[in-house]
Order: C-alpha cells, then structure tokens, then sequence
C-alpha cells in the first residue's frame, strides 16, 4: 500500500484490519516514532507492583484498553508489510516508526480524542519497568 | 528498558493537566500515572540529562493532589530528596508529616523506613553520621511477626546502610568484621556489588592491609556481571577504587630513612603507576564529556554525584604526583598543577567552604611547599593551624586514605624536611 493519500490509506486500514488503526492512532500520541513495539507488546501482560501488604501483585490494564490487543503481533505485520510502520532494531529492541505524512494526518485526526490519550499513556505507563525489586534487569 | 520508554512517555504525557482537569483518569489511573513519573525520574533523558527527572517529578506533584494517598506522596518525597542529593548535591527537607505519620500498612511503613534512609543520607553530607545511625536504628515491620518481602529488602538495605555510616564514623575493624562475618544478614550482601566491595577495600586500606583491597577489588572487576548493560559505570567506580587501593600501598611502602631520605620500594613503584595509569585514563573519560568545562555563570549540567566521583579521580592523580616528586624526583610543576585541579575540582563539588576537601587541600600545599623549601608561600603555623583542624574534624572517610593515611604521610614530610633543613646547617 503506497500512500498518496493519508486519509485513504487510514480508512482502508480501518476497514481491514480495525486494531491496526488503533495502533496507528496510539502510536501518533506516542510521538510517531521511535516507539519500542514492546509498549504494544506489554500491554497484554500483568504488570508488577508493590501491594498494600509489601508483597508482589499482578495487575492488568483495563479490558477498554487493551480490546482487540490480542492481534498486535497481527497488526503490526500488516502495517510493516503495506510500508506504513517501519520497524528497526535498535539495541536489541524492535522500535517502530510512522510514515511522516501518515503520521501529520493522524496528529490532527486525535487532537481532540481523550480517550486515545488517556489509552495511550496508559499503555506506556504500563510497559514502563517497575523498580529493580519488582523487575530486575 | 525505562531510558527507550522515555521519549513516548514525555509525548503522552503533554496532555496530562487537561486530562487531570477534566478528570478524566481513575484513581487507578492516577496511581499508575504518578507511580510511573516517580520511577521514569530514576533515568536521565540522553538529550536533556537532568532535566527530564525533575520535570518528571514536578508533573507528578501536578498529578499528587487529584489522588493524594500516604505511598504515593512518602514516594515522591523519596523521589525528590534523591535528585536534591545526586543532581544538585543539595538537601531537600524531609516533610515532617510524612516523617511523622502512622503508617497503615506494610507498604506505608517501608516508604516512611526509606524516608529515615534518606534523611540519613542528608545528614552524612552534613558529616552527622551518629545522627545518620539513629535515623535508622530502630527500624520495625508493621507487623514485627510477619515481615513483608518489601520490608525484609528495606531491612537489608538499613542493615548495610548502618554499616557504611559506621565506616564513615572510621570504626573500621568493626566495620570489617561486620562485613567478613557470615551471617543473616550479610548472606544477603551482593558480594560482588560496588557497594559492598568499595566500603571492605576502604577498611582493608584504612587498616593498612592495602594489598588485601587491590586483592578484593581486582577479583570483582573480574567478574562477569561487571559486564552487563548496567554495569559501565559500577565497572569505572571500580576501576577509580582499583587506582585509590594501589594508591594506598604505595603510600605504605614509602618510608623516610635515618637521614631522612625518602626512600621506596618496587612494589610501591609498581603500585603507583598502575594507579596514575588507571586515573589518567578515567580524568579523560570525564574531561570529554561536552559539558565538562564550565562556562563562568552557567549552571553546571552534570550531575553531583559525578563531579565527586571526578575529586576522587584527581585526588587520586594528585597525591600520585606529589608521591612521584617527593620519593621518584618527580616534577615539582607536575605535582603544583594537579593539586590546582583539584581546587577547581572542589569548586565544582561547590564545596569551597570551609570544609574537610578545603582543608586537606590547604594541608597539602602548605606541605609541598615547605618540603620545596618555598618558605614564601606557606608557614610552619599554616601546615599545623591545617593539622589541628583535621585532627579536631570527626574525620571524613568518603576517599579512602584520604583522613588518616594522607594526613600521617604528610606530618612525616614535613618532619623529614626540617630534619634535612638542619643537617644541611650543620
């Protein structure tokens, strides 16, 4: 998929592949590039905390924002192989970037949408690494 | 891992105030949000270093208010205390309230302990470590029959901490056994973290027992998890704690003779080189580093704790120097020139007060030019006036070798030089 036209090229996705379109919108809040893939790969797995009790407890991030996350690996291929996420390795990490113009399009398409925002911080607040404690490296 | 999630944290955090305005977030939100700024603070932005901590913490406290609990607030406060210390090398004030409150639970009780540690730390910077200990002394459990895992790391970290502010009070053979002996507790040690190896070598050199500190230094440094991502920088504070235990036998393998002719052996040679060697390559690590040299009325961007680390490196280099022209005829200019480094390098700790480095720096000068026979520019009456007030100070063990050792070394040069002077009227 070559993209003459952003606005096409979105809704096509959308259409095909719901969950990419998703990803791409989280993604342009998340600055459009160099953004490590393992924000949108965490975000399935529990997270690690410190309880009430002093103990370890797993805690997992809404179902509203992680709906349709089962298919991340699906779509991330998907936007790889029609050039619209470039995906690199970089210091052992997969990091993902945006097509510019896609990228300027969706910046104005989720200006004003709350609730990707808060989506989108807490996918990253998610992934974050927890203390050595909790997560050692 | 958190240094590559900093860059999308700082974009998706640029709405952060409207969403808190509109209250768009749950308390579970909130709790994630603030928790994650708190802990992204641990990591300097590689574009903007410090900054992005303390921009971290600030959107934090923005955040505090809309869900205030007892944690969240004692770990901002943990948060802020830290960046004071090892950014600005400032104190920021523990909130009496959040020292003072009832703990509810475990996790409330181990984030107020972790308070008491830091303010402990502050007050070893103001060199009250007796007062540092009873910060810490009577740590409990909330529930004393049942400590929580979070509390038994707390536990290990207090019981270690205590032990270091035990070496800096200078009871080192307390402080080694302590860390030679087996037992609960110190089964726990990292034997092979820096924090550990630095404080048994530091006993080791104060105890005149160099060559078992270069011994427990070198074996680390052979170990293969000084080889990790992480590990760089444990890797060159190793390396600098290499140089000052080389330093110290050195310094106990030179002697002055009947005739008081200074007078070294091949080990101290030996030893000595290898610590200029170590030191000169690490003072060019630092020197180039972009922000290193310091623009008259610019605000210093490199961390505190790293301009220390630097004084220690120079001061390394300098009593090298000095040594090197006392006792291997040396260059006089050579050994002039690296105690003037240290100078700047105490301005840039902003510890040119009248302070322990300030008064170890005027010491040594006062020495090496009495030892020259500069008489002009130092007196007999400085070199003690110095003497006496090191003697009086609790001391300062924060560079091995440094209180004691160097202190000793110099009184003796200063002997030596008077008995030479007299010889050479007679």
């Amino acid at each position: 998929m070559i993209i003459y036209e952003p606005e096409k090229a979105f809704q096509r996705i959308k259409a095909e592949l719901p969950i990419a379109a998703v990803l791409l919108t989280l993604a342009t809040i998340l600055g459009g590039v160099d953004i490590p893939r393992l924000i949108f790969d965490r975000a399935v797995k529990p997270r690690r905390r410190w309880s009430d009790q002093g103990e370890i407890e797993e805690v997992s991030l809404d179902s509203n924002v992680i709906e349709g996350f089962e298919q991340v690996d699906e779509a991330i291929g998907y936007l790889c192989a029609a050039g619209i996420v470039n995906l690199e390795s970089r210091g052992g990490y997969e990091i993902l970037s945006l097509m510019p113009r896609l990228h300027q399009f969706l910046e104005q398409e989720v200006k004003d949408d709350a609730e990707v925002r808060v989506r989108a911080l807490m996918l990253v607040c998610h992934s974050f690494p927890a203390d050595k404690d909790l997560e050692p490296l | 891992m958190g240094r590559i999630q900093l860059r999308p944290l700082q974009q998706a955090t640029q709405s952060v105030k409207d969403l808190l305005n509109n209250g768009l977030l749950s308390t579970a939100q909130l709790e994630l949000l603030i928790s994650t700024l708190l802990e992204s603070s641990k990591f300097p932005s590689p574009t903007e270093g410090s900054t992005q901590q303390f921009r971290a913490i600030q959107l934090a406290e923005t955040a505090l208010p809309h869900y205030p609990t007892n944690a969240l607030q004692l770990l901002s406060a943990l948060r802020q205390k830290a960046l004071a210390r090892l950014v600005h090398g400032k104190i920021y004030p523990s909130p009496p309230t959040l020292l003072s409150l009832t703990p509810a639970n475990a996790l409330e009780n181990a984030l107020q302990w972790e308070l008491h540690l830091s303010h402990a730390h502050d007050l070893v910077i103001r060199d009250d470590y007796a007062g540092a200990s009873a910060q810490i002394s009577n740590f409990k459990s909330f529930n004393p029959a049942h400590s929580s895992t979070l509390e038994l790391n707390l536990q290990k970290q207090i019981h270690f901490q205590s032990i270091r502010f035990s070496y800096l009070q200078g009871n080192f053979t307390q402080v080694r056994e302590a860390l030679e002996r087996p037992s609960t507790e110190s089964a726990s040690y990292n034997r092979f973290s820096v924090n550990y190896l630095t404080l048994l070598a530091g006993c080791y050199c104060e105890l005149h027992d160099a060559n078992k500190g270069v011994l427990a230094v070198e074996s680390a440094l052979q170990n293969t998890e000084l080889r990790t991502p992480r590990a760089p920088k444990d890797r060159q504070i190793l390396e600098i704690f290499l140089a000052e235990t080389k330093l110290c036998l050195a310094t106990d393998g030179v002697v002055f003779d009947d005739y008081g002719t200074p007078v070294i052996g091949q080990i101290a040679i030996a030893a000595l080189r290898e610590a200029k060697t170590i030191c000169e390559r690490i003072r060019r690590e630092y020197e180039q580093h972009p922000d290193f040299n310091l623009v008259e009325g610019e605000k210093d961007k490199i961390p505190k704790k790293d301009r220390m680390d630097y004084l220690r490196v120079v001061t390394i280099s300098a009593r090298v120097a000095l040594l090197e022209t006392i006792f291997l005829g040396g260059s006089i200019e050579k050994a002039r020139k690296e105690w003037k480094d240290i100078w700047e390098a105490i301005k840039r700790c902003e510890w040119e007060e009248e302070g322990f480095m300030v008064q170890i720096y005027r010491h040594t000068v006062s020495a090496m030019a009495l030892w020259f026979g500069d008489e002009e520019l130092a007196s007999v009456e400085e070199f003690e006036h110095t003497r006496r007030w090191l003697g009086e100070s609790k001391g300062r063990f924060f560079i091995v070798g440094l209180s004691q050792g160097w202190v000793r070394l110099l009184g003796e040069v200063v002997k030596r030089r008077k008995i030479v002077g007299r010889e050479r009227e007679m």
